[in-house]
């Protein structure tokens, strides 16, 4: 099943040609890797998912994204509804300067759900998909901004989860964190996976290795291969990919 | 500046072992049938002393490409060519062993090698070639040339079998020659069991260039 096909994706930012003649399935349920160097286009790529390009000024942007078969960028589509369906995690942890639970229930008032009784529910549980409800039980109306860069991340996990997403976009999710709060995201993906589609746009490769099902190589603009993450690792089909994981660039 | 200079310098250096070990190895396999074809015990001494070697270039190599894993994460082509290696050290020093168990038997036999010569120099001969074949086919990343390393491996079969044959009829005939017979049978055994262990590297190799798994 494919949550997202992408066809003939061509972006602009201005005159500069930043995504090329992209041709792309996002599988459900399956961790996607989007690996490449700096300004390849990754990022860019991750952002087309929810439309957080819309927000560039001088972006054009042609071709087909298909979510759950539904064009996302139809005149009709609501991007408010795609962001709740499409959420984003992004490098930099973000919490909002308020309380641990005002920050996962944020989204949902936003909906406008005012009972308590729901708003409890939702919060624990979206605190313990994202693997943080043990750590911050007693602490729910703590500030935020007190909790450790890793549960900031997990916290902001939790208020994408809460929004019931099917897919969860992480830009450089661990960049961040040190090597334990790594750790533990990447097995957060893996346990997130079973509920949601997770796309991850990461510079390391070996986490792409480690935690991705897809992994996928940009390369100024262009997708050049996308395969079962096993095979990318093992043996490439195309040398540029092989060029770039083996360190051959440069 | 140059990415992956040390990686390289690692891997260069491993490169060359094996090609050094592969030599001793060859070495090994034609010193031990010059031994038994010349009835040279001096000659087989000196295969059972110089195998201290291919075992310390195994260990040695081993310890190598486990450094690079852990220290450079190799992967794709790299960490092909690795695992590769540290399979084909394994059956590199097995043959090895082979050759010395050749060698003792030279050292065991009373006469030197009799009418077996023709079978099982043919043999020797064959799986040396083998050997060169695959060293090469290793040094060019050439897979054809496995390929064709590996497919004479039915000849030295067949030369097994035909000697295998020849060997059980002479031992049936004439039950006193028993104790040189059944050595000399060994010997075509271990030929045999050589020409496999040449036939997994070439396999190896063909994985480390192509990542497929081919078996012959």
């Amino acid at each position: 099943m494919k949550t997202f096909e992408i066809k003939d994706l061509n972006l602009w930012y201005g005159d500069f040609h930043a995504l090329k003649d992209i041709d792309m399935d996002i599988r459900n349920n399956k961790v996607s890797a989007f690996i490449g160097p700096s300004g390849c286009g990754k990022s860019t790529f991750l952002r087309v998912l929810n439309r957080m390009n819309d927000l560039i000024d001088g972006t054009k942007i042609t071709g087909q994204v298909l979510f759950n078969g539904q064009e996302i960028y139809a005149p009709e589509s609501d991007v408010v509804t795609l962001r709740t369906k499409v959420g984003m995690v992004f490098q930099k942890p973000n919490p909002f300067p308020m309380s641990v639970y005002d920050n996962v229930a944020y989204g949902l008032r936003v909906q406008g759900i005012k009972n308590k009784a729901v708003l409890n529910d939702t919060v624990e549980d979206s605190l313990k998909k994202a693997a943080l409800w043990e750590e911050v039980k007693d602490r729910l109306s703590d500030n935020a901004l007190q909790l450790s860069g890793g549960q900031q991340q997990r916290l902001c996990i939790a208020r994408a989860i809460a929004l019931s997403p099917e897919v969860i976009l992480m830009d450089e999710p661990t960049s961040a964190l040190d090597p334990i709060a790594t750790g533990k995201i990447e097995e957060l993906m893996e346990s997130l996976k079973k509920d949601y589609t997770i796309a991850i746009v990461t510079l390391s490769m070996q986490q792409a290795a480690r935690i991705s099902d897809y992994t996928a190589f940009f390369l100024l603009g262009d997708l050049i291969e996308m395969g079962p993450t096993r095979e990318v690792f093992h043996k490439p089909n195309d040398k540029r990919t092989e060029d770039y994981i083996t360190g051959r660039f440069g | 500046m140059k990415l992956r200079a040390n990686l390289d310098r690692r891997m260069t250096k491993i490169e060359h072992r094996l090609i050094k070990m592969t030599s001793l190895v060859e070495q090994s396999i034609t010193r031990c049938m010059m031994s038994l074809k010349d009835n040279d015990d001096r000659l087989a001494i000196s295969v059972v002393e110089d195998d201290r070697m291919i075992d310390q270039l195994e260990m040695n190599i081993e310890k190598n490409c486990v450094n690079v894993i852990s220290l450079q994460q190799p992967i794709a082509s790299d960490l092909r060519e690795i695992t590769a290696i540290l399979k084909i050290i394994t059956d590199l020093e097995r043959i090895g062993d082979y050759s010395v168990n050749i060698a003792k038997i030279q050292i065991s036999l009373d006469k030197g090698m009799g009418e077996e010569t023709r079978y099982l120099e043919a043999m020797g001969d064959t799986t040396r070639v083998m050997l060169q074949k695959a060293l090469a086919s290793f040094i060019e990343k050439d897979i054809e040339l496995a390929r064709e390393a590996a497919k004479m491996d039915q000849q030295v079969d067949d030369m097994y079998e035909e000697y295998y044959h020849y060997q059980l009829e002479r031992l049936m005939r004439d039950e006193s020659s028993t104790e040189d017979l059944v050595p000399l049978l060994f010997t075509g055994r271990y030929l045999e069991r050589v020409g496999d262990h040449i036939v997994n590297i070439c396999e190896r190799i063909i994985y480390m260039v192509e990542g497929i798994n081919e078996y012959y």
